[in-house]
């Protein structure tokens, strides 16, 4: 009995560093106040890409990203808008040193915190990607989660503003050759934000970490220009 | 405090008995004042208007637009049988649009029910049928010229009406127009939708409504009925696709009519700049616009004046009759 409770309060004791270092790794806000609206009137998204979401996304207000074992910039822009287009904030964070697995929670002090935990898992599209907002206008997407119940996600979510066309992700960077997978268009409630979901499945990724993925939309008869974007696959090893 | 012995009535039939006690005194005391008739009968006006407000009643909503695009859930596959003869047939959705296929002159489009279908027309430019069904088939393509062609999950048939106006009826969930945002390039342009409801007692009906639809609305039916929530209502209704020759037509800004019409709980606006707004019968509307109750509401009000007037004229005369007797 002795020896089963000193080995649980070495246990302990050994945990404890660890537990400390986890809640200090936040990505800090870059700059003063969240940059942020809530409007009644809802705001026009002029992006095709809105947000690159892990698929076990809860609602909540509590946002993270995933981290990458590479990137380029200290620097995450993370645009947020809600799919009926009401909310909207585009901000930098510093990422934290260090913080190269596991998913790193946001320093995002809203002052709309219950209208965002109000939205419904894929109704809030998030989109962090390597840079200053205000530099670059986009970049290798990092994952990005809702909730606390943070897993390793199976699966991805694109949140695509389709402008109502068919709509495909192209995988072109896979070790079996490039893969198609139509998206859903979402039909219910307003779609000022995005209207489109695209689940990509992680069951097979690139061993680089890095997933090209190409954003085909048709219209009728036509096809529209492809959106292509770079996604920082999530490290194993939830913080 | 009064105590009685008596065990208290409860719930409906408590009411009832209060209900009851009430109308025996004021029925009393109207018989002293000697207006017992106009007093029964103002009492059978109210009762009248209180079942007439409480009814629920069958409303029949139609939507008149014209608009560049709509969407529906086929629920019939009688109703969707529609002409694209000489239309080009695009079946792979990743495809080039040089990889059609040209359609024999006598083709029709038999849509399978649960079919998304989308139409999409600008002015007087080809119309674009898109069709979707990933859990089943589309349809079939009917011609007398053999078809190689067969329908998968997917296709799109861009269409163009040279000389005479197509008519494409349709009965399914429909939802008119598109709410705007950036990319999107077709939208309700113009329209109405008015609600006809069932009249009092008579099975006829009267318009109840109206209201005038705003460029880049979109229009959707709402049932609630069997009290599951709502869920979208199926309607019937046909499209009007004017000639791309126009000049001896109407105007090119009509290129797509649409009317619909189906019996909903209500119909949702969904408008740019707002939350949007529901369309559906006022219960107190009816009194405005149904005839009969109208009539009722009409003779009520005469007959409460004329009580006014005749308890007036009673107080008066008795006063006088004092002052007279001193």
């Amino acid at each position: 009995m002795a020896v089963r409770f000193g080995l649980l309060l070495m246990a302990a004791l050994v945990s404890l560093p660890s537990l400390s270092s986890a809640q200090d790794v936040v990505a800090r806000l870059k700059g003063e106040g969240l940059e942020e609206r809530f409007t009644e009137e809802a705001s026009v998204s002029g992006r095709v890409v809105a947000g690159v979401l892990a698929g076990s996304a809860t609602a909540s207000d509590a946002l993270a990203l995933y981290a990458s074992a590479t990137r380029a910039s200290d620097d995450i822009c993370v645009r947020v808008i809600s799919r009926d287009g009401l909310y909207w904030s585009e901000n930098t964070f510093t990422w934290p040193d260090g913080a190269d697995s596991g998913v790193v929670p946001l320093e995002y002090q809203s002052r709309y915190r219950d209208q965002l935990a109000g939205y419904d898992a894929k109704d809030l599209a998030i989109l962090g990607y390597e840079g200053d907002c205000r530099q670059v206008p986009d970049g290798p997407v990092l994952v990005a989660a809702r909730g606390t119940d943070q897993q390793q996600p199976a699966t991805l979510d694109i949140l695509v503003n389709s402008g109502r066309s068919d709509t495909f992700a192209v995988l072109t960077n896979l070790a079996n050759g490039p893969k198609t997978l139509a998206c859903q268009t979402i039909t219910a409630g307003r779609r000022t934000g995005y209207d489109t979901v695209c689940t990509v499945p992680l069951a097979e990724t690139p061993d680089n970490g890095l997933l090209e993925i190409r954003i085909m939309r048709r219209r009728f008869d036509r096809m529209m220009p492809a959106t292509s974007l770079v996604v920082h696959l999530p490290v194993n090893g939830i913080r | 405090m009064e105590q009685t012995d008596r065990p208290r009535e409860s719930g409906v039939k408590g009411w009832l008995a209060a209900a009851a006690s009430g109308f025996g005194r004021v029925m009393g005391v109207a018989w002293q004042r000697g207006i017992l008739i106009p007093a029964f009968l103002a009492f059978a006006l109210l009762l009248a208007a209180v079942g007439a407000l409480c009814e629920d009643r069958d409303n029949i909503f139609t939507v008149e637009a014209t608009t560049e695009t709509l969407s529906l859930v086929t629920s019939d596959e009688v109703f969707s049988q529609w002409f694209v003869g000489g239309g080009r047939l695009m079946t792979d959705p990743l495809a080039s649009s040089d990889d059609s296929v040209l359609l024999p002159a006598d083709t029709y489009l038999n849509i399978s029910r649960g079919t998304e279908v989308t139409v999409q027309r600008h002015g007087i430019q080809a119309l674009r049928i898109k069709l979707q069904n990933p859990s089943g088939p589309l349809g079939t393509l009917n011609s007398v010229e053999p078809l190689e062609t067969t329908l998968g999950s997917w296709a799109v048939v861009i269409f163009e009406p040279e000389l005479t106006p197509l008519i494409l009826p349709f009965r399914g969930v429909l939802t008119v127009g598109d709410d705007v945002t950036s990319q999107v390039d077709s939208i309700l342009l113009s329209g109405s939708i008015s609600v006809l409801e069932q009249q009092w007692i008579r099975n006829t009906r009267y318009v109840a409504g109206n209201t005038t639809l705003d460029p880049g609305d979109r229009i959707r039916f709402w049932d609630e009925s069997d009290g599951n929530g709502p869920k979208q209502a199926v309607v019937e209704g046909f499209i009007r696709v004017e000639p791309t020759n126009q000049e001896r037509f109407t105007e090119a800004l009509n290129a797509m009519q649409l009317i619909a019409h189906g019996a909903a709980s209500y119909v949702q606006v969904q408008r740019l700049g707002s939350t949007g707004y529901q369309v559906y019968a006022h219960r107190w509307a009816r009194f405005l616009y149904d005839p009969l109750l109208a009539s009722l509401a009409a003779l009520g009000a005469v007959l409460f004046a004329a009580l006014e007037i005749y308890s007036k004229s009673r107080e008066i005369g008795i006063h006088l009759r004092e002052r007279r007797d001193g």
